[in-house]
């Protein structure tokens, strides 16, 4: 078990290097830094303290430590719109962005899991085929899109849920529900798969074998060899969450990190870009290691293989 | 085993015309088709054939617990006791299940739920059916542990199927199903994945708790070496149906259907310098399209035309013993 | 056992290329008429956009903006989806849109997909240091938000058709050599390539006759699939104005134009929204029915 986290820990840190790295790789190979880092709005004196600010008369692999000095540090820079620092921007946003990505989880599990274990478990009726609809939508549907036309459905012409912003519980709904969707589509998939291959398993027959009823066999020896293989997607749904957080952030006008790196990037704000990336990164990484975790938790041969 | 132990040749299992069919699109697939055989209490009834000859699916039929919707029991009785457990609704069969009737499955890698504690999951049966709590369920547990000659069974409790070795999973799995002291215990296969001195071991260890208990068994196997060493009566399937039922005394002097004769012709034999080991021409039919007659006619070295006309009725050789063939007709 | 110890029949079937193509090919005839006919009207407007299409798709036209589809009342014929706020064609931009969408992604597969089937081959093949150096490596990119580092590229290259082609194909090449690799372990055991070995056939000929044949099956399934993914993705930064820059006539974009204007022109956003949906949904399910039938241990894929 410790061998396991640990490698897995290195392997975090090392993604999280990588992460740095090609950002400064990124920003160097971009033309003059010192125009990413004031947005080609100063004063060329201003630029001038900028460069020797960010030590850029000093050679690559220098300007380099400097860097991951600053980061180690904590130290993400200073927006080149405003006089805000980064730190303090990711701050304010990140609680916008996070309680979204929990309502939107939680949107997908309270819908999918059951779907998909129902689906299994009656294989070939109405429930089945349900799933397999919201399967392929899911996968298929773009995401801003949907939240699109849900506007248009629930706040347009409904009227029942306000069209944009963030505010009360209702708020979450339609964002939420988005952001969801497509995780949704993942999880019913697998989560039947899944339950089909145990429900054939002879541990299952066993279980039967010694007279427990039916809920228990499904809930107590299916359900949780089912889940295993649909926790590790869990991971891959955060990162769909990182991704969509972008795209539905901009959608609802969710006030959240996902805005804040679009509006970077369009409005050339480098050091904002920078530290979202970063930020995100990391946020990412650390949750696919605590999933990693949680899977050998739940799944007792993983201490002692691998 | 109290139950059992009343009346030395009282039926415990009777199995009458028991059809299992698989519904497929490419069509009917008749695995069990017609078999009828019974269980002395304290009996071992070894049910011997090829693969495919649907042995595992009379064991599954028996506990009602074959797979849907893909196949169903579609006739017979199964009387167990004094009730026929096929007209049992399903709260009263899992009534049977695990209490009165217990199963070894072929695969002990597959037969333990890898994410549970072997202690929970011996456990299991006991707190269900005999109500056991706490201490008391650890101590029987032990106790069956303990009598399936698992080694410091207090630290093995919590460990899970992966940290144990082949033999002692299958080990676990039969106190699985020995912790309440069923009546009827239904092996399948249940050495096949075994190495050949670990399947010696446990052959010999289900036989003496079975000898102590007086528990009836069917084995199923199609190894005929396995059933001289364990079986009391053996019954040959071949293509869903009990085609010779012997005391097993008598099947390896005296076999009287040819397919019988053939399975006994290909175990080696240790001091017998036959040339070559006698093979079975041709393959067991395929169940979705049984010839007609007798199945075994075309690979049958003694086929006449009736063969592949009729199905032979039983034919009564003495004792309890039956043979389905043309042959024996005569 | 009567048999000889190389019986190949018990192995899984050796594939040569001329019985891989012509299993592709008699595959092809039973598939799934809907999503077939789908697809082949897309990839026919798309190739012939030009003829197909009842206006340019760039042509602007200020006095006929925001003009209905043709089932409403001040509907009109000439433009049968609706114009957008610049007055261009509704209808003609998706059929070019189709183009745009489907040259990107196909690209993509092309460079990331081949180069990735490149790498899985070799990687599984060869094994070693260069296998474990390259695992580490596509863990990593996988590990990575794409959208994100997208957001990033564009930043330093600006939005083009190359910088959307450059960002995904990387990570398109990964997931390929993930799954080819792991596919390349299997065949490598099998019995045909160690004669090969045995014989001395050179590595590059084993990888070109023994390998590739018995990985194409997951290559193409693992194609179609990730075609209909390219298009989300790329419609995704298109949408958010970091992928096909305007006045390009891609999907995402388009519907990008019509939000502002959702409540009083629907059409704007709806139509392409519906083209990507049909389009990727057609291609998810080409994939699967591929996949059952060319190459079904791979259910989860």
């Amino acid at each position: 078990m410790a061998g396991y986290l640990a490698g897995r820990v290195f392997q975090a840190i090392l993604a999280l290097w990588f992460i740095a790295t090609l950002v400064f790789a990124l920003s160097r190979a971009a033309g003059d830094p010192a125009e990413l880092f004031t947005a080609n709005l100063a004063a060329p004196e201003a630029e001038e303290m900028m460069r020797e600010r960010l030590g850029l008369d000093q050679p690559l692999y220098r300007q380099y430590v400097i860097y991951m000095g600053q980061l180690l540090q904590g130290d993400l820079g200073t927006s080149a719109r405003s006089n805000v620092t980064v730190a303090q921007i990711l701050r304010e946003r990140m609680p916008a962005t996070f309680s979204l990505a929990l309502s939107a989880i939680a949107i997908a599990i309270i819908f999918s899991i059951p779907l998909g274990v129902l689906s299994a478990i009656y294989r070939d009726s109405p429930i089945d085929w349900i799933a397999k609809v919201v399967a392929f939508l899911g996968q298929s549907m773009p995401s801003f899109w949907l939240g699109l036309m849900l506007i248009l459905l629930f706040a347009v012409i409904l009227g029942w849920v306000s069209p944009a912003g963030k505010g009360g519980i209702s708020s979450y709904l339609l964002p939420g529900f988005t952001l969801g969707w497509a995780a949704m589509a993942g999880i019913v998939r697998l989560m039947r798969s899944s339950m089909l291959d145990v429900l054939d398993s002879d541990y299952v027959t066993m279980a039967r074998a010694k007279g427990l009823p039916e809920i228990m066999v499904m809930s107590k020896h299916a359900l949780r060899n089912a889940l295993i293989p649909v926790i590790t997607y869990a991971s891959l749904i955060f990162g769909a969450f990182m991704n969509g957080s972008v795209v539905i952030e901009s959608v609802f006008a969710w006030p959240g990190i996902g805005r804040v790196a679009l509006n970077s990037v369009l409005g050339r704000d480098f050091p904002v870009v920078q530290g979202v990336v970063i930020v995100f990164g990391a946020f990412f990484i650390i949750i696919n290691l605590i999933v990693d975790i949680l899977y050998a938790v739940i799944d007792p041969r993983i201490k002692y293989s691998r | 085993m109290d139950r059992a132990s009343g009346k030395a040749d009282s039926t415990l299992l009777r199995v009458e015309g028991l059809k299992t069919y698989f519904f497929q699109r490419s069509g009917v697939l008749k695995a069990v088709d017609g078999v009828s055989f019974t269980v002395k209490a304290g009996e071992v009834v070894g049910l011997v054939g090829e693969s495919g000859s649907g042995k595992s699916m009379t064991c599954l039929s028996l506990m009602r617990l074959v797979p849907r919707p893909a196949a169903r029991i579609v006739e017979g009785e199964v009387w167990f006791d004094d009730r026929n457990l096929l007209e049992l609704d399903e709260s009263e069969m899992r009534e049977y299940r695990g209490r009165r009737m217990a199963m070894i499955m072929q695969d002990p890698q597959t037969s333990l739920n890898p994410v549970f504690m072997i202690g929970d999951q011996v456990a299991e049966p006991v707190k269900l059916h005999l109500k056991e709590r706490g201490r008391q369920a650890i101590e029987r547990v032990l106790e069956t542990l303990y009598a399936v000659r698992i080694p410091s069974p207090e630290t093995r409790l919590k460990q899970y199927p992966h940290q144990f070795s082949g033999g002692m999973r299958q080990r676990v799995v039969a106190a699985m199903g020995l912790s309440t002291s069923p009546e009827l215990l239904i092996a399948d296969e249940p050495t096949t994945s075994l190495d050949v001195t670990i399947q010696a071991q446990f052959l010999s260890l289900i036989r003496e708790l079975q000898r102590e208990h007086r528990t009836s068994v069917i084995w199923v196997t199609h190894d005929l070496g396995i059933v001289a060493q364990m079986c009391d009566r053996v019954n040959v399937m071949y293509a869903g149906r009990i085609v010779e039922s012997s005391a097993v005394r008598r099947i390896y002097k005296d076999p009287q259907h040819p397919y019988t004769q053939a399975l006994l012709d290909s175990v080696p034999v240790i001091g017998n310098r036959r040339p070559r080991l006698y093979q079975i021409d041709g393959q067991p039919p395929d169940l979705r399209s049984i010839p007609s007659g007798c199945p075994f006619w075309p690979r049958c070295p003694s086929a006449m035309d009736i063969c592949k006309e009729q199905y032979p009725p039983q034919t009564a050789t003495g004792g309890d013993d039956f043979v389905h063939c043309w042959l024996a007709e005569q | 056992m009567a048999g000889t110890g190389t019986d190949l029949s018990l192995e899984p079937t050796a594939l040569t290329w001329p019985g891989r193509v012509g299993a592709a090919l008699s595959a092809l005839r039973r598939a799934p008429l809907v999503t077939s006919t789908v697809l082949a009207v897309l990839l026919c407007s798309a190739i012939f956009a030009p003829i197909v299409a009842p206006h340019t798709p760039t042509q602007i036209d200020v006095g006929n903006s925001f003009s209905p589809p043709v089932w409403h009342e001040d509907g009109s014929w000439s433009n049968l989806l609706g114009t957008d706020k610049l007055g261009r064609d509704v209808l003609s931009r998706l059929i070019y849109g189709a183009r745009v969408s489907l040259t990107l992604s196909l690209l993509i597969i092309l460079i990331g997909g081949g180069s990735g089937t490149f790498l899985g081959i070799l990687s599984g093949y060869l094994g070693k240091t260069a296998d474990a150096i390259l695992q580490r490596f596509v863990e990593l990119i996988l590990a990575l938000p794409t959208i994100l580092v997208a957001l990033v590229f564009v930043f330093t290259f600006g939005t083009s058709f190359t910088s959307v082609m450059f960002v995904l194909s990387p990570f398109l090449a990964a997931r390929f050599i993930r799954i080819i690799r792991g596919e390349t372990l299997t065949v490598r055991e099998r019995d045909y390539v160690a004669i090969a070995q045995v014989i001395g056939s050179p590595t590059h000929r084993i990888l070109w006759r023994h390998i590739l044949p018995n990985v194409f099956n997951t290559v193409i399934v693992l194609a179609t699939l990730e075609v209909g993914h390219l298009i989300l993705l790329e419609s995704s930064l298109s949408f958010l104005g970091v992928g096909v820059p305007p006045p390009n006539p891609a999907w995402g974009l388009m519907v990008s134009d019509g939000r502002e204007f959702i409540t009083s022109a629907y059409w704007i956003t709806l139509f392409p929204g519906l083209a990507i949906l049909i389009t990727v949904l057609s291609l998810n399910l080409f994939g699967d029915w591929l996949r059952d039938t060319l190459d079904p241990r791979r259910r989860q894929l």
